[in-house]
């Protein structure tokens, strides 16, 4: 078995579910809301970065600023005319309504890109020699991108004024208020932080992976995966996680083929549920 | 003459939780560098009065008014930009936060100012030196006391004209009661506006200048500390029994 070489590939899979899954992990911590349509603003992040590229013949860094920029405004119009509208409902509204805006999403992409496959092949072609293996430069500029990020976020959640009125919101939402803090503004900022986060994955999966707007799908439940391993809204947990879990599938595919592959994540994830259901760095329910 | 308008006015308002109105027209004036305490029965409107005035609970009737400016159409968070600190019932701290970082949600409308938060920061270590050693701690790993003066220390990180405590001495051992309210006199002292809802009437009282006490809703009479705790009326209000004044009033309003 080539370790290096599964091990390799199952890291720098696991960085965008990292990226995914701390997105996810924000808006549930701030909003309780878990964002069904997120692996879609993902797919339609990575389909629109091809069209940059490929269709209006842009450089690849125009994509970078663009498309998570672009994912945030959209992340405001659902915030203000969705999930505002049904603030303090029962939980199953807005899991409804985001799985409602997954399914249009969809279809608004199929009918935009058509069902099939695309990519950009040759952004960041070529590949590195590291630790013997020959690793493609894209993948690892994503995953370098995304572990950065996600590091980022981290950060800014940890250490800032901002971070700590997030913090404060999603932990006792009224002693925020009397504290001076405008928790509906920190409310929608988290949300369009968190859409951002899902686009800029989506930047980052079209030059490494085929892309198609099914893509969305796939990508949601590894990264829900994700989470509830690491362990809902611990951000070191979903970053572990992610790198587990990729490493896992990569191993999976190998052994048992792309199918079966799979599976491997998800018995994982029974696994943890059963022996540690708040995962294993999740203290509860936390941000 | 022009008559100075007092740090916080309630008028006339009326308000309460789903369609039940709690407290009905009440009318209480606070004025600057004095203690204000509100005592009355349980369910009589105190808690509802202060959570009207912090924004937390919608006036649907009267107005809230700071130095004169009305106030009532304003969110809780921009009246703290207006000087006005609440510190709700039941030592409400993030529990898994540190001591530190409890403070510094206080101090979110200090900005990004160093000097400011470090000014601030002082102050409420001197009002409360006991929370000094402990500023790493968590905070739901400090006693009871303990947490009611980080609750305390987190409202007057804002830098508050007037704070508002909602029952400050629920659940505290006498010598933390004696601590808290020695610190609101040393505020009132300081220049504040101090706010407090209490059910141990007649201590609360005893350190007060000004009180309110409310039954069914209404403010039943008000007067200084001093004139309600000789008052007959009061005193049997207090031991469970209704004067004939008030009893008049409840049904009249009925």
């Amino acid at each position: 078995m080539p370790v290096a070489d599964l091990l390799i590939g199952g890291i720098l899979l696991g960085g965008v579910y990292a990226l995914m899954a701390c997105g996810l992990n924000l808006i549930f911590g701030v909003m309780r809301v878990i964002n069904f349509a997120d692996g879609d603003i993902l797919a339609i992040a990575a389909l629109s970065t091809v069209s940059i590229a490929v269709g209006f013949k842009l450089p690849f860094w125009v994509a970078i600023l663009v498309v998570p920029l672009g994912c945030a405004v959209f992340g405001v119009l659902i915030h203000l005319l969705i999930l505002r509208r049904i603030e303090g409902a029962p939980m199953i509204m807005s899991l409804l309504a985001t799985y409602a805006l997954s399914t249009i999403l969809v279809n608004v992409a199929i009918l935009i890109w058509g069902g099939g496959y695309s990519g950009l092949p040759g952004v960041l072609s070529g590949s590195l020699r590291v630790l013997g293996v020959n690793v493609s430069i894209s993948r690892l500029v994503s995953f370098a991108c995304a572990i950065g990020v996600s590091l980022a976020v981290w950060w800014l959640l940890e250490f800032t004024r901002f971070g700590r009125a997030v913090r404060s919101v999603s932990r006792a939402p009224e002693l925020a208020s009397i504290s001076g803090i405008a928790i509906e503004r920190i409310r929608l900022m988290t949300f369009a932080l968190g859409t951002a986060m899902a686009g800029f994955a989506g930047v980052l999966v079209a030059p490494a992976f085929a892309v198609d707007p099914q893509l969305g799908s796939r990508f949601i439940v590894k990264a829900f995966a994700v989470i509830i391993v690491g362990g809902m809204g611990s951000y070191p947990g979903a970053i572990a996680a992610a790198l587990l879990l990729g490493v896992i599938e990569v191993v999976g595919s190998y052994l048992a083929g792309a199918v079966i592959g799979s599976a491997f994540l998800f018995l994982l994830m029974l696994a943890v549920l059963l022996v540690r259901p708040r995962g294993l760095l999740g203290a509860g329910m936390r941000v | 003459m022009t008559v100075i308008p007092a740090p916080l006015e309630v008028r006339n308002v009326t308000s309460g939780y789903g369609d039940v109105a709690v407290i009905r027209g009440a009318s209480l004036v606070f004025p600057k560098g004095v203690i204000t305490t509100i005592v009355g029965s349980n369910g009589a409107g105190k808690s509802t009065v202060v959570k009207v005035a912090a924004g937390l609970l919608r006036a649907w009737k009267g107005n809230i008014k700071v130095h004169g400016t009305d106030i009532t159409r304003e969110p809780a968070d921009r009246r703290v930009y207006r000087g006005i600190a609440y510190v709700p019932q039941g030592r409400i701290v993030v529990p898994e936060m540190t001591v530190r970082d409890n403070l510094m949600i206080g101090a979110h409308i200090l900005g990004n100012n160093p000097a400011r938060i470090e000014a601030a920061t002082e102050r409420v270590m001197q009002l409360f030196p006991a929370l000094k050693p402990r500023m790493k701690q968590q905070a739901d790993t400090m006693s009871g006391g303990e947490q009611q003066m980080l609750a305390i220390g987190r409202a007057l990180m804002t830098s508050p004209e007037i704070i508002m405590l909602d029952e400050p001495s629920l659940g505290l051992s006498p010598k933390f009661v004696d601590i808290v309210f020695e610190r609101l006199m040393s505020l009132r002292d300081g220049g504040m506006t101090v706010v407090m809802v209490e059910q141990k009437a007649s201590h609360a009282l005893g350190i007060s200048d000004r009180g309110y006490v409310m039954h069914l809703g209404q403010v039943a009479c008000e007067g200084s500390a001093k004139d309600l705790l000789a008052n007959e009326d009061v005193k049997r209000l207090f031991l469970g029994e209704i004067p004939e004044s008030m009893k008049a009033l409840s049904f009249t309003d009925a």
